[in-house]
């Protein structure tokens, strides 16, 4: 996997100290995060079926393994404007422990960091919607955006 | 399994649960003795314990389970410190009712033995002496030793000594398992005979007594049901269906490769799928027992607010439904039982009188029936007045006299679940809670169901409800739009059509209608709502029905019709309502399911908006003009003759010998009654009806007279607009004229010569003072039509060809009632309405609109410019009675 563009190695953190595990994934320039423990699994080309009449960052119904799940898509959802191809399905739990499917361009690495360097997302952040972010976390090389599924999954008008 | 079985079955593995929880909690106590949260927990199990042992009648079981609450309330109050004593005791208690609990999952009934007995005894000498001590009167624990011991020995002796006479060894040393307890019950009686032989042995068992009796029956309850979280039947359910659809995937594949091997481990592999489904299909059903054990109280509760005596009767309480139809069920069930009481069973003293038992009996029953649950709620009451619901649906103008005579008892009965129908003469606190039978319908036609009724007048009636077992599958139609496959269920579907051309769908305004056998249905085109493109190619069209309404659906093409399963859309879809879920398909996609009634709804039709919209249709079609379908035929063959369509109630022929002359005038049989003919050439200057072999019959009727109009022949039916020619023909009866497919037609006054004929035939009010009504219409037909039968209905009537007209006349004369037609040349009826109601004199004239045109804009303007009611052209009937009730609010309004 050598697009991946950190390795783990690197961010290793020290011995001891406290530290909170994301899944990664990529949308456009973005490199986002959602804790371990939302995520339930992650699924390439679900046939997604379209739901007329819904808001538009759903993008549809998938099959997973008998249980129908909403799709969203996710750049759409935090008003990020992406042009690649949505093909992963990132199945997150909700409150309601109700799975649903965002869907991503390209999946990252799983990163451990440390809890010490999430911090409050600043007042701005360009090319997407604040309220959609829990924390950022600056990595050596790019900032990690850590998503908020509760605001994500939140049905909004 | 009997429904008490059931009960019992529920009881029992609460029992366990409970069982199992108090081993734990008095383990927990021993350790913390002050802890109160575990002594309140232990308490409440024990109180629940004893509540439903009494309630079954356990006896012992619940004297154990009493005395030790009473022990645990000292306990609990901090009166008495739990000390290693009292938790024996106690934990002997729950030992005791341990094995009480496996005899009855057993026995189904409680063990007859003395061992309970005494525990008993000692349990409440017991609880006798907490009390004592709580109370400070006891500080030591003597009387306690001794007392155990006492008892116990007395107890213990027949035991022991049988113990030593078969087995001695084994049972001295305290056998704990649950067969060596039997086997010391089971020889209790034969030790009580030999009881007093070996002395020695006695003494031996005084030594071991405390011992052995604290031994309480050690029993290991089995577990024959366990609770489960539906969730994770649910799950399984989903997991099930997928395995089903791999199974497919791979016998497919497996005919392909054509292997033995591969065949046969495919075919087990088929068949073990397939009982796995169904095993956990039946995981999720349960005995409808559980909604109708709500009903005895229910029952008695209403029946002592109504004052009436109702015995219940539950038959098929075992019947197995999947749980989801069962949550569902409750309120239309609990509807229905409601309107039985209300409704159907009479007062005991009414009940006296006919000769009925005083107390009424309700049945509620259930059992399967092809794959489906019948449920039947049958009373002996008064049953359905026929008669009365059809009186009942004319005043609310659901029907006309003319339909409901010729309905039949099964048709009428159907009208109680016509929205806004409600037999209850006041609104009782029982029935009347604002929701009708309608909705009971609607609630069950959602599940898939459907009700019928069987009433006979004054023996009762019982209600029919069927339902499927299972709402997790459901038979659908798939039909294509766009290119995706949407899935409309079997209940909803009536019939399929395909549109051959576009000429078969009219247009009225934006909206389509598709005309069905003469009836008029409303259109929806899929693609237009879900917003898919090729919409104009649309040539299959699903007839579909809410219950309320039909309406067409047209869809791009039309699939087969599937068993499907039904999984719940995500929290983020539930807001759309043209979707009642999501299924998956053969191939692993994902298909919606369209909800019918949620779909009507979006776009918006409403029950009595259709009604408009079919009146409309009726009497107008298709372009603004007014036109309407007339009757063309002969009398003479030289004379063409014509008569609007909707006037005409049935059209029959006859052969000429059964034409009969009684009492100088000519009738005909027509449903075992005689119903009188007229000729038109008696009454209209026209050429005389030639001798025929047989004729052509019009029928008419008005309320619940008949008569039939002798004809020669029917010419043709055909749609046309009605701009007559009055000039040629002044007379009476003759509306006036028009060419039609080249020929000079006469318009018939059918109203006009049915009074020429019998001037009585309209049983004309008695009007005290003749009241006045303009009317204004420019269609001269109409303005004859209307203003005979006004004229014959008791009225004195001033016609105005236009709105200005009449506005002018209002202005010159004294009228009581104004009728306006809505379109006409230079003063609509909009406008004279609001000019009548600006005018200050004029401004409590009541007004009525008579229309051919309708439409939600249409009537809500008409409102707005304070038109009071509305009213279709046609309807005679409608429109006389709708005058005389103006009229009346009127003459009242003045008078108050």
């Amino acid at each position: 996997m050598a697009e991946l563009p950190v390795l783990s190695s690197e961010k290793r953190p020290a011995l001891g100290e406290k530290t909170e595990t994301f899944v990664t994934f990529w949308l456009g320039s973005f490199l986002f995060g959602l804790p371990i423990a939302e995520v339930i699994e992650i699924n390439r080309d679900l046939e997604t079926t379209p739901v007329p009449l819904s808001p538009d960052y759903i993008k549809g119904i998938v099959n997973l393994r008998g249980q129908v799940l909403t799709a969203l898509d996710l750049a759409e959802r935090i008003g990020l404007s992406a042009e690649g191809e949505r093909s992963y399905n990132l199945i997150v739990r909700n409150e309601e422990d109700e799975r649903v499917s965002l869907l991503v361009e390209k999946i990252g690495d799983i990163l451990e960091v440390p809890v010490s360097s999430l911090e409050e997302p600043p007042e701005k952040i360009e090319g997407l919607d604040r309220k959609f972010v829990k924390y950022v976390c600056q990595l050596p090389e790019r900032l990690l955006v850590v998503l908020n599924t509760r605001e994500i999954l939140q049905r909004s008008g | 399994m009997s429904f008490e079985d059931d009960v019992l079955q529920d009881f029992l593995t609460e029992a366990k649960e409970g069982l199992e929880k108090l081993d734990e909690e008095f383990v927990e106590l021993e350790r913390d003795p002050q802890n109160t949260e575990i002594l309140k927990s232990i308490f409440r199990t024990m109180h629940t314990l004893k509540g439903t042992a009494g309630f079954f009648g356990f006896k012992t079981l619940e004297g154990i389970a009493h005395f030790a609450e009473d022990i645990l309330s000292k306990l609990r109050d901090g009166l008495v410190v739990a000390d290693e004593e009292i938790i024996d005791i106690l934990l002997r208690a729950v030992d005791h009712i341990k094995a009480i609990v496996a005899h009855l999952e057993e026995h189904k009934q409680e063990p007859v033995d003395e061992t309970y007995l005494d525990f008993l005894v000692e349990l409440s000498n017991f609880a006798e002496k907490i009390a004592k001590r709580a109370k400070g009167e006891v500080g030591g624990t003597k009387p306690a030793d001794k007392r155990p011991l006492e008892s116990k020995a007395s107890k213990e002796e027949p035991v022991e000594e049988k113990d030593t006479e078969e087995k001695p060894k084994e049972e001295k040393a305290e056998d704990e398992e649950p067969a060596g307890e039997k086997a010391l019950e089971d020889k209790k009686s034969e030790e009580v005979r030999s009881s007093s032989s070996t002395p020695s042995i006695t003494e031996k068992k005084k030594e071991e007594a405390p011992k052995t009796s604290k031994v309480a029956p050690q029993v290991t309850l089995t577990e024959t049901h366990i609770r489960v979280d539906v969730k994770l039947l649910d799950h399984l359910m989903n997991l099930a269906g997928e395995l089903v659809l791999a199974r497919n995937r791979l016998v497919q594949i497996a005919g392909e490769i054509n292997d033995t091997e591969l065949m046969r481990a495919t075919q087990s592999l088929s068949l073990v799928t397939t009982e796995m489904q169904e095993t956990i299909m039946k995981t999720r059903m349960q005995p409808i027992g559980t909604v109708f054990n709500k009903f005895p109280r229910i029952v008695r509760d209403l029946a002592r607010s109504t004052g009436k005596k109702v015995n219940l009767h539950i038959e098929g309480a075992d019947t197995e439904l999947d749980r989801s139809i069962i949550e569902a069920i409750k309120d239309p069930l609990t509807h229905l039982v409601r309107n039985s009481i209300d409704h159907g069973i009479e007062s005991p003293d009414e009940r006296v009188q006919i000769g009925k038992p005083a107390v009424g009996t309700l049945v509620l029953r259930a059992y399967h029936e092809g794959g489906q649950v019948i449920i039947e709620i049958e009373d002996d009451g008064r049953g359905i007045d026929v008669e009365k619901v059809k009186k009942k649906a004319i005043e609310k103008g659901l029907i006309t006299p003319e339909e409901a005579e010729r309905m039949s008892d099964r048709e009428a009965i159907a009208l109680i679940f016509r929205p806004g129908f409600s037999t209850a003469e006041k609104v009782t606190n029982i029935s009347g809670r604002g929701v009708g039978m309608d909705v009971v319908k609607t609630n069950i036609e959602r599940l898939g169901g459907s009700i019928e009724i069987n009433s006979v007048k004054g023996s009762g009636t019982t209600v029919r409800v069927k339902i499927p077992l299972t709402l997790a599958i459901v038979p659908a139609l798939i039909v294509l739009s766009g290119g995706e496959r949407y899935a409309i269920p079997q209940v909803n579907l009536k019939e399929l059509v395909n549109i051959e051309s576009d000429e078969e769908i009219h247009r009225i305004g934006n909206s389509e209608f598709y005309r069905l056998r003469g009836e008029i249905i409303p259109l929806i085109r899929l693609s237009r709502i879900l917003g898919s493109p090729n919409g104009d190619y649309e040539r299959s069209l699903v007839i579909l029905s809410t219950g309320v309404m039909d309406f067409g659906l047209l869809v791009d093409e039309v699939r087969d019709s599937e068993e499907i399963v039904v999984k719940p859309l995500g929290r983020l879809l539930k807001g759309i309502p043209i979707y009642a879920g999501a299924t998956i398909m053969g191939d692993g996609k994902v298909a919606l399911i369209l909800d019918v009634v949620g779909l009507s709804r979006y776009v918006g039709f409403k029950a009595e908006e259709m009604e408009r919209a079919f009146g409309e249709e009726d009497q107008r079609a298709i372009s603004g003009e007014e036109k309407q379908f007339i009757l063309l035929f002969n009398v003479h063959p030289s004379e063409q003759f014509a008569i609007p369509l909707s006037l005409i109630s049935r059209l029959d022929k006859i052969e000429a010998s059964k034409l009969e002359y009684v009492g100088g005038k000519e009738v005909v049989q027509y449903k075992g009654k005689s119903v009188p003919v007229i000729r038109l050439e008696n009454y209209l200057p026209i050429q005389p009806l030639p001798e025929q072999e047989e004729y052509n019959l019009l029928f008419f009727e008005d309320r619940k007279k008949k008569v039939a109009i002798l004809v020669s022949q029917i010419v043709d039916s055909l749609e046309t607009d009605l701009e007559l020619d009055e000039d040629i023909y002044h007379t009476e009866g003759i509306l006036g004229n028009r060419i039609i497919n080249g020929r000079t037609t006469i318009f018939v006054d059918i109203y006009k010569i049915i009074e020429m004929y019998d001037p009585d035939w309209f049983s004309r009010p008695e009007i005290l003072e003749k009241k006045r009504i303009l009317y204004a219409e420019d269609s001269a037909f109409y303005r004859q039509l209307v203003k005979n039968y006004l004229q014959s209905a008791g009225y004195e009537v001033e016609v105005a060809e236009d709105g200005l007209e009449a506005w002018e006349k209002l202005q010159q004369k004294q009228f009581d009632l104004l009728i306006t037609d809505i379109e006409m040349p230079k003063m609509d009826g909009f406008e004279l309405a609001k000019k009548v109601r600006s005018d200050e004199r004029l401004a409590n004239m009541p007004i009525m609109a008579l229309t051919s045109l309708s439409g939600e804009d249409v009537y809500r303007k008409a409102k707005e410019t304070g038109i009071d009611e509305f009213q279709v052209k046609l309807d005679r009937e409608a429109v006389i009675r709708t005058a005389a009730e103006l009229l009346a609010e009127k003459t009242a309004e003045a008078t108050a």
